[in-house]
Parts: structure tokens; sequence; C-alpha cells
């Protein structure tokens, strides 16, 4: 899977594939999710989010980041 | 199905999606209707295999239900696919009327009402010929055309004195 989940320390890792998702478009959605320590890590072909977020679900929050990615896409797309 | 692979227990499921019969476009804007009902992550070679990642958004759901929103899924990406289709055999034509309602637009600035009748105009004073200076002169055998001026007034009798 691509969002792995530390309960323990409120951690939440996502992958996302730099073939589907623009470096712009990333970039973008990192700005406006406010509230949270967010910070982004590149390799290869993927794009490593982490974030923390204290008394909050992060697995919710880094599966709702991946829902703001494709709405930015989706204004540049169809 | 051989390309809606169900996960329940993690409220997951993966769909495999041929991005040579649906193009990355069409996948993203078919993602995006289904947003508020799951999370949705793409991942997968775009050239060879798509593979999108479904959570649901509720933890608990069913079998049937996480099955339900990867088929609402395959139905979005067709609706999006022929929308795409009609599209590229639609370019043509809009391009043509687009074209056409911005040439019209222009003819329009340019044949103003205005300006129109400004034409019109001139084309009329050209049309209308100028007499001669000849052609103006008119014969006077009393001798009374004559330009009036205040001196040449003095000495004459008011109208009031012809009279009586």
């Amino acid at each position: 899977m691509c969002v792995k989940i530390d309960e323990k320390k409120s951690t939440a890792e996502i992958r996302i594939s730099k073939n589907f998702y623009p470096k712009e478009v990333v970039d973008k959605a990192l700005k406006s999710f406010k509230g949270v320590e967010i910070s982004k890590r590149e390799e290869e072909t993927y794009f490593h989010i982490s974030m923390k977020a204290e008394n909050a679900d992060v697995e919710r929050l880094a599966l709702e980041f991946c829902n703001l990615l494709l709405a930015i896409l989706k204004g540049s797309a169809l | 199905m051989k390309n809606i692979e169900l996960f329940p227990k993690e409220a997951k499921a993966i769909v495999s999606i041929n991005p040579k019969v649906f193009p990355l476009e069409v996948v993203y804007a078919a993602c995006y209707v289904l947003l508020d009902k799951a999370y949705f992550i793409l991942d997968g070679d775009p050239e060879k295999e798509i593979k999108a990642i479904i959570r649901a958004k509720n933890p608990k759901i069913k079998k049937g239900e996480l099955e339900k929103i990867a088929l609402q899924l395959h139905d979005e990406l067709i609706n999006y696919a022929t929308y795409a289709v009609q599209a590229a055999r639609n370019q043509a034509v809009r391009e043509a009327i687009i074209k056409r309602a911005l040439a019209t637009n222009l003819a329009e600035e340019e044949y103003s009402p205005e300006r129109k009748e400004e034409e019109t105009l001139k084309e009329k004073a050209k049309e209308i010929e100028m007499p001669d200076e000849e052609d103006l002169f008119i014969e006077d055998p009393e001798g009374i055309a004559k330009p009036w001026t205040p001196e040449k007034a003095k000495g004459l009798k008011k109208p009031d004195e012809l009279e009586g």
C-alpha cells in the first residue's frame, strides 16, 4: 500500500508516483495543506510525503491529501 | 472480476486499468467524480497498467459496497472515455463555430452603424457636383443686387417717410 502509518508517532508517509502526479501539483497541495507538519522527499520515480498530526487521524489526513492531489489535477485536466 | 481486487478487511480495492483503452486524463476525471465516496491513489505504469487504489471512507464497509465503488469507477471511465472521443470528433466543428463567431464580431466592429452612415454620406458628397462660378452669376437689370452697408443708407428716406 502507498500509505504507511505509525500510530505511536502519529505520523504517516505516502508514496506517490511521479508518473501520475506532477511536481507542481504536489507542491501546490503541500502549500494548501495547512495545520499539519508536512514534508516532501523525492526519489527516482516517487515522492515521499511525510506528515505528523497529533490529536488527529493521521491516516485519514494522508488519504485526504491524495484526494486533494486529484482535485488539483482535475483543475487542469479535461 | 479480473481487473478488480477486493480487500474488504482493509476497506481497499485495486482496479487495474489499461491505459491504451482509457487515457490518463480519463482516469483522472473518473476518479474525481468519486472523490466524495472514497480515497483514490494512482500507481503503476502509465504506459502499461494503471492501478487505481481505492480506500473506502467508511472503514467498516461491506465487500458488496466496496465492489460497487470499483464498478462505479468503471462506469465513469466509460462515461469520460465517450466524452473524450466525442470531443475529439467534434473538435473541427467546434473550432469552425468559434472562428465563425469571432469573425462575425470583427465584421460588426468594422462596419458599425455610425461608420456605415459616415461612408454613405461621403459617397453622396462625391456624387454631388459643385456648380461653376459662371453658373452662380444672376442677371441684375435693375441694379439692386448690391450688398447693403450702413454708409450707403445715409441720406436715404425711412420707410415711414416714403409712405407719407
